[in-house]
């Protein structure tokens, strides 16, 4: 007797990623593949997981099996190498009666002791050996290795990213390229504020080699006007042109707060400005800049733009990975350094973000915008 | 994302009068669905196009450019010009997003205006690596990292096409009907592995009349676009927000998502022509018969 694995589902419940996975697409133009691993396919899909929705649920999978026909046999997948870290472990035993085709379609596995909150955010490749046995006491057969791509992330992603429909044509569905990254970059954190602290240390940390500020012309949005062509960072991000090296702080919070959200975070991309006059900034060095100076020879920012929290308002925290500015803030003596992030946009000379960024005489005049926040479509 | 009073400090600060701005208006220049055909720009190739549908309407056509005097150079080192386009419902809509462009400048700088009779009204980065105009319906963006030719001249050829191309006051209707048919299970249902996890539909319609053509889902925000290549006919383009097409062995179908009514459900189907216009053929779905829109 044989047993034969025809496919893995991953997410065997598009209407919800309690005990599923989420509902993903590769990228831009391409969707994912559902079942995600399928015998003698050229190509797997990743699948993703929230740690929130699987905290409380038991995860299971689906498989599709082929054997004799009507027979009886156990069935498990175990780590293929025991000695590597695999984020899904093993599944439970489960016992399969094969029917009349000699098939045995959707069948659920459950995994035994899933390590994803252990581990917190990350992208994991496991690798499972399927073993079948026609009695209690027979030894396991191994019929199968497949290989999968985990990616955990905290919480299901949040606006732009959205889990419905779970159609091909819907382009919101987070993308398995950007969670790749996000999950490279969030590595190991457990909290959406961890998260989004380690992207925008990331984002900024990008500069010179890839992304970079550029003063002359005044700096327009290069990425994000008017909404947000992540296919092109995600090219530049590979090594390709994209749209080129230059970014601004528009294009800065659109990249953070979009990568954060599909982990589960819940930032906005928005403004800071004054309505009348540009405002005077500190000395800093934005992102790409080899060393600390006045922003552009003059100083001044018509606007700025940052991902925020909340309601974006003087209480909310704000992640800006466009700049790093010197802490504590002028006119003290700036003994460090810092990409601000998670940290109260304030009040004037209230000791927060609005006084690391903005020069004294200035820190009146720079006003928070909730009015302008938004989140950028992706495309 | 400026307010009315930055809008009319930009206004004041380049110039830019109402009235004239106006009558340029007036000459009723309009564009819909205008997509560049690769002679825009001499010794210059499109390397890349991507296509969108603006929330709140609108459309954006973006263009990655490679010119072919460019020296051999490694992938990231390439050197495009950009052509972003947009387009929208009206003369109001367009001047808006002129000022929104604007108001993207993170820091300040004074722009200097593109020549007489490139757009209504452009301008122009002082280190020339932007060059952004505005004509009738139509806001365009031009970028170059390193400018190796004048972006001035390419705006004004860019213009130039799109004020030679002729465009139609009646919409031609493209050669194929809508009929209801009897669902059957969707692409999507017979890859889900449970009937249960499939997106169900309100209803199913067959294209007819398209034989030969094949639908590929382009990348696009919302709505849904998809485009229609055929062998033996025009580019068709599909736009739709409450269903989605799909291109299986009986031909080509159109799927109502469940929830969506036939009443209010729509669809634009656009046909592009040999000299690049895309004539528009709208249609609404009303009491399970396709009506024409226009």
């Amino acid at each position: 007797m044989s047993v034969t694995l025809q496919s893995v589902t991953f997410n065997h419940d598009p209407t919800s990623s309690r005990g599923s996975a989420l509902n993903i697409r590769i990228n831009g133009s391409t969707p994912a593949q559902v079942p995600e691993w399928v015998n003698g396919a050229s190509s797997t899909s990743p699948a993703a997981y929230a740690i929130s929705d699987t905290l409380t649920a038991r995860i299971q999978i689906a498989v599709d099996l082929v054997s004799a026909p009507n027979t009886r046999v156990f069935v498990r997948a175990i780590p293929a190498n025991p000695f590597e870290f695999n984020v899904l472990g093993p599944t439970e035993t489960a016992t399969v009666n094969f029917a009349a085709n000699g098939k045995r379609n959707g069948l659920k596995l459950t995994l035994q002791a899933p390590a994803l909150a252990q581990t917190g955010v990350g992208a994991f490749d496991v690798n499972w050996r399927w073993q079948y046995k026609d009695s209690f006491a027979a030894p396991w057969t191994d019929f199968a290795t497949t290989e999968h791509r985990i990616l955990v992330t905290l919480q299901p992603p949040t606006r732009p990213w959205v889990q419905t429909p779970f159609a091909a044509s819907n382009t919101q569905l987070p993308w398995a390229e950007v969670l790749e990254w996000a999950c490279q970059w969030a590595a190991f954190t457990g909290t959406p504020g961890a998260a989004s602290r380690a992207i925008t240390s990331a984002v900024f940390n990008l500069g010179p080699r890839r992304i970079a500020y550029d003063c002359t012309g005044g700096n327009p949005t290069n990425y994000s006007y008017p909404e947000f062509d992540c296919s092109a960072f995600l090219e530049r991000l590979a090594g390709l042109y994209g749209r080129g090296p230059r970014v601004n702080c528009t294009d800065c919070a659109t990249i953070v707060s979009t990568f954060a959200n599909a982990l589960g975070a819940d930032l906005w991309q928005s403004r800071m400005f004054n309505q009348v006059v540009p405002f005077r900034c500190n000395m800093m060095r934005l992102i790409g800049a080899p060393f600390f100076g006045a922003v552009c020879g003059t100083g001044f920012f018509n606007y700025h733009e940052v991902a925020w929290e909340g309601a974006c308002s003087d209480l909310d925290d704000v992640f800006d990975a466009c700049l790093e500015v010197f802490f504590p803030a002028p006119p003290a003596l700036g003994l460090s350094t810092y990409v601000p992030q998670d940290v109260n946009f304030g009040w004037a000379f209230g000791n927060s973000y609005r006084d690391y960024l903005v020069s004294p005489e200035s820190r009146y005049i720079c006003q928070a915008q909730p009015t302008t926040r938004r989140r950028r479509l992706v495309y | 994302m400026l307010l009315p009073n930055q809008i009319n400090a930009l206004r004041s600060k380049y110039g830019i009068n109402d009235r004239l701005l106006q009558a340029r208006h007036q000459s009723g220049f309009f564009v819909r669905r205008y997509r560049m055909l690769g002679a825009e720009l001499a010794r210059a190739e499109i390397a890349r196009a991507l296509s969108l549908n603006l929330p709140g309407g609108g459309r954006m056509r973006k263009t990655t450019w490679l010119t072919q005097d460019r020296a051999p150079r490694r992938a990231p080192e390439e050197n495009p010009v950009l052509i972003d386009s947009f387009e929208y419902r009206s003369f109001a809509e367009a001047e808006q997003a002129l000022w929104g462009f604007l108001g993207e400048f993170h820091v300040p700088v004074q722009l200097g205006t593109t020549s007489e009779g490139v757009g209504d009204v452009g301008f122009v980065t002082p280190d020339g690596r932007t060059v952004a105009f505005l004509r009738g319906n139509s806001l365009h963006r031009i970028t170059q990292e390193v400018p190796t030719q004048d972006l001035g001249e390419v705006a004004a050829s860019v213009d130039g096409k799109l004020t030679d191309k002729p465009q139609t006051a009646q919409p031609e209707r493209a050669a194929f009907e809508v009929r209801k048919v009897a669902a059957r299970p969707t692409m999507a249902a017979r890859m889900a592995p449970r009937p249960e996890d499939a997106p169900t539909i309100a209803a199913q319609f067959a294209l007819d009349g398209m034989n030969g053509a094949s639908a590929r889902t382009a990348a696009a925000a919302a709505p849904v676009e998809a485009d229609l290549d055929s062998a033996d006919g025009p580019m068709l383009r599909i736009f739709t927000r409450e269903g989605w097409i799909e291109d299986d062995d009986e031909g080509l179908h159109f799927n109502l998502h469940a929830g969506e009514s036939p009443d209010t459900a729509e669809i634009e189907i656009y046909e592009d022509t040999d000299d690049g216009a895309c004539l528009r053929c709208s249609r609404k779905l009303m009491n399970d018969a396709w009506v024409d829109d226009d």
